[in-house]
């Protein structure tokens, strides 16, 4: 998947320069919108801080598929794989080293709490054994005001990037806590992912999100040379969804040759179904499926289509994205935050599939881009049932 | 430059380090055009006075007619200097007269990433099943024809005669006995027409042309490279007025999915299949390069079709590369970068001394005979650098007989220079043992088939 990552100078924006040329002390918070190169600049920051001589970094994030994504990336850049981990490996290794068993919970949340509680009393002990040079942390705005101030004590630099709009997990509103914990904060106001027509849905949809910046008139993608499209498809059943997808995808190989495809579904149950009909198809053999239930495999440069839950698609991009069973978006707790992530991890090319209707926020946003070219006259409204 | 009219004696002395003897007759000359040798005469050229800074002459200038049997004469009596033409260059005065002796200072003519799209397209083309075109080496593109054709454009060789670097290239590859190529270089000569008519844009030769087909084609170019597409009349006339596929430009502005699914479409539409074969190929390449403008990342559309349209790759290569501003020579690892680096060289110009092993000339002087004299300086083990003309050279696969590294890898000690000879020879035999493989693997159903007692049975 080569085209994912930039690695030329060519590639940066003025903004984005002028974060790669910072100093090397400081820490520093980058904000910015989805699409704006903020993982590229983490990613770049600690090939930069490793070559100059501050190998004891790690970078942080929050799923273990964006682990796995991000590895593909520090492919082209000079510090080890190793250093690339999810904030929960971290925090376990930790404990370890210091004699601790990590408490194992089945929970995510539960398990998340338990650990960074066992490394803070850790910490109140006076029990840090080592402090990094760097900590690098990928959306940040996902972790609480607790954990974010145990990843500042454990290092002498944090370099975090965030954007307050992405936030699916945490409550609070941590972005401000970041903010008093470091000292410069760099905004990034373009952003180069998302194509013109994803853009609108997005900005229909962050209409009912609060604080919502709309992010059309920051687009920098170049729609002429890739144009954009966004598709809703109301299904019968899990099957059409999945036969409408792989026909889709089939197509999309060849015209996104070496760009990551993805798949992905707000539910596990649909998830694991999904993934049936693409495994089963000519396509499994170039597809990698992530599950935190079933396991996570690497990203081979060989298979260009990802299928995963949403919820592991936070900072991931894909040229083309399929976002199938929508209807159980309204099952979840900051659904219209979560939507607007999903939308916003393709670029060129949304799907969204659905049984039964989209929670109202999405299907009037869908309905918002494509408007009825005509009102219903009186009489269309008597005719059915004639 | 300087001068010394003189005869075989003379380079018998310096060959012999006895330069000073012949060093009375050397005179400063402007130009050579009005030199011209007779009889058994040889002059000798230096770029710089070898009075002061003692030398071999960079160039030898022969009577015509005598070239191969001075060549005969030299790699017969001074094997020290075998092949000779490793160390000067060495030609009739036909030849000198042709060439115009100058130095040349290559020019794209703006043409850099139409023909490096070609060269790679032609380097791929060799394969017969689809390979990954970050894998595919400098050297693979230096043995191409489109590789000659493209310095000689550079260096302005191909104004005249076309077919004489078309007639040498192959020339070089058969007394080698290099492995056919799928795609034989007569049917790339239309492409080369085509471009050497681009770069002559304000030349005669590109309002002339008879050829209507190859003229259609020489004016699409040309509006692509100037209007960043193909005008409606010329489209009109490349697709012989149907209409069906008059209206495939309009379609190929969707969005890439649409692009692909159009491309499909037309290619099984009858009206495409119709068209006579250099039309099919270019039209099927250039609704490819319209998938991704300046792009050549979607040559997996063609390699299905590859049997069917040998040429398309290329016409899809050249198309990619016409488009202006966008950076086509970064893809693959940068492969375009590079190519126009070495197509660039300047160090080959006719007063230069020659970089490559031997010249073409000498190499057919050598392998005349019941047994050809392979046993000569190479500068690599596993290939040769043949100059097919002054400037231009081509790389053929020459890996040394009678010879393994065996010896040299088991002693653990690898000289730097043959690190890159090495991993060459690899990267050749692990691409080959993929495409090996590739095809075994299709036939995996055949080899069910055999029954267990077969496989693996012993002779008694």
């Amino acid at each position: 998947m080569n085209k994912t990552w930039w690695v030329k100078p060519e590639d940066l924006d003025e903004d984005q320069k002028s974060i790669i040329e910072l100093p090397l002390k400081g820490s520093h918070l980058i904000l910015g919108p989805p699409g704006s190169g903020k993982t590229n600049l983490l990613l770049l920051r600690a090939d930069y801080y490793t070559k100059a001589g501050k190998p004891d970094l790690y970078i942080l994030v929050f799923t273990r598929t964006l682990r796995e994504f991000l590895v593909m990336g520090g492919i082209e850049y000079n510090f080890s794989k190793d250093k690339i981990m999810t904030d929960i490996n971290w925090v376990k290794n930790i404990l370890w080293q210091n004699g601790i068993e990590p408490i194992e919970k089945n929970d995510f949340e539960t398990m998340r709490t338990s650990l960074f509680e066992q490394l803070s009393e850790l910490i109140d002990r006076g029990n840090i054994s080592h402090i990094h040079d760097v900590i690098l942390l990928d959306e940040a705005h996902d972790y609480s005001e607790q954990e974010l101030s145990i990843f500042r004590k454990y290092c002498n630099i944090l370099f975090a990037v965030a954007d307050p709009k992405q936030r699916i997990y945490k409550k609070n509103n941590s972005v401000e806590y970041l903010k008093s914990i470091i000292s410069n904060t760099h905004i990034l106001k373009y952003h180069y992912r998302n194509g013109r027509e994803i853009c609108k849905l997005a900005d229909e949809l962050g209409k009912k999100i609060e604080f919502y910046e709309p992010m059309t008139p920051t687009s920098n993608y170049n729609e002429a040379a890739m144009p954009s499209s966004v598709n809703y498809f109301e299904c019968e059943d899990m099957e059409e969804q999945a036969q409408k997808i792989i026909k889709s995808l089939k197509t999309q190989i060849k015209a996104y040759p070496n760009e990551l495809l993805g798949v992905i579904t707000p539910r596990h149950e649909e998830l694991n179904e999904i993934w049936k009909y693409i495994s089963s198809s000519e396509l499994g053999k170039i597809s990698v499926f992530q599950s935190s239930r079933k396991g996570y495999c690497s990203f081979d440069t060989g298979q260009q289509i990802c299928v995963c839950s949403l919820h592991s698609a936070k900072g991931l991009e894909f040229r083309t994205l399929h976002i199938a069973g929508a209807e159980y978006l309204k099952n979840f707790a900051r659904q219209k935050s979560m939507s607007f992530t999903g939308i916003t991890r393709a670029k060129t090319s949304l799907s969204v599939y659905s049984v039964g209707n989209l929670p109202g926020y999405l299907e009037g946003a869908f309905t918002a881009l494509n408007p009825p070219s005509e009102l219903p006259k009186l009489s269309d409204l008597f005719r059915k049932g004639k | 430059m300087w001068l010394k009219k003189g005869t075989r004696k003379d380079f018998l002395e310096i060959l012999g380090g006895n330069q000073s003897k012949i060093i009375g007759g050397v005179r400063e000359v402007n130009n050579l055009s009005s030199e011209i040798p007779i009889l058994d005469e040889v002059y000798f050229v230096w770029e710089f006075d070898p009075q002061s800074n003692p030398s071999l002459p960079v160039l030898l200038i022969l009577p015509d007619g005598q070239l191969k049997d001075f060549l005969a004469w030299a790699s017969t009596f001074f094997p020290g200097y075998r092949p000779i033409t490793a160390y000067c260059r060495i030609i009739e005065w036909k030849t000198a007269n042709r060439l115009q002796l100058k130095n040349r200072i290559p020019q794209t003519h703006g043409l850099e990433k139409a023909c490096t799209g070609v060269i790679i397209a032609e380097a791929l083309s060799q394969y017969s099943q689809q390979v990954d075109p970050q894998y595919i080496s400098p050297f693979e593109c230096t043995s191409t024809y489109s590789y000659c054709m493209t310095r000689s454009l550079f260096l302005d060789y191909l104004d005249e005669d076309i077919d004489y670097i078309t007639n040498r290239w192959a020339k070089a590859r058969n007394i080698t006995k290099q492995s056919d190529r799928k795609l034989n270089h007569k049917s790339m000569r239309d492409i080369w027409i085509v471009i050497r008519a681009l770069s002559q844009r304000n030349k005669s030769f590109y309002i002339g042309n008879s050829d209507t087909r190859l003229a259609h084609l020489i004016e699409a170019c040309s509006q692509i490279i100037k209007f960043g597409e193909i005008t409606n009349y010329t489209w009109t006339e490349l697709v012989f007025g149907s209409n069906e596929l008059a209206e495939l430009r309009n379609e190929m502005k969707g969005t890439k999915e649409q692009r692909v699914l159009c491309i499909e479409r037309s290619l099984s539409s009858s009206s495409y299949k119709k068209l006579n074969d250099l039309s099919q190929s270019f039209l099927f390449g250039y609704l490819v390069s319209l998938v991704s403008i300046g792009s050549m990342e979607h040559l997996n559309l063609i390699w299905p079709y590859v049997d069917r349209y040998p040429t398309a790759m290329l016409w899809y290569g050249l198309c990619a590369g016409l488009y202006g501003k966008i950076d086509m020579l970064s893809e693959f690892k940068g492969l375009g970068h590079r190519l126009i680096r070495d197509l660039n060289m300047p160090e080959s110009t006719i007063f230069g001394r020659p970089r490559a092993d031997i010249a073409i000339d000498e190499l057919e002087v050598l392998f005349t005979g019941d047994t050809p004299s392979e046993d000569f300086r190479k500068g690599s083990k596993n290939y040769l650098l043949v100059e097919i003309s002054p400037g231009i050279s081509t790389s053929l696969a020459w890996p040394e007989k009678g010879k393994s590294y065996q010896k040299e890898m088991s002693t653990g000690h690898i000289k730097p220079e043959t690190y890159e000879d090495l991993l060459m020879e690899l990267g050749f035999l692990i691409k080959r043992m993929n495409e090996i493989y590739g095809n075994l693997s299709s036939h995996t159903d055949t080899r069910n088939k055999i029954s267990k007692q077969q496989r693996g049975r012993r002779k008694n």
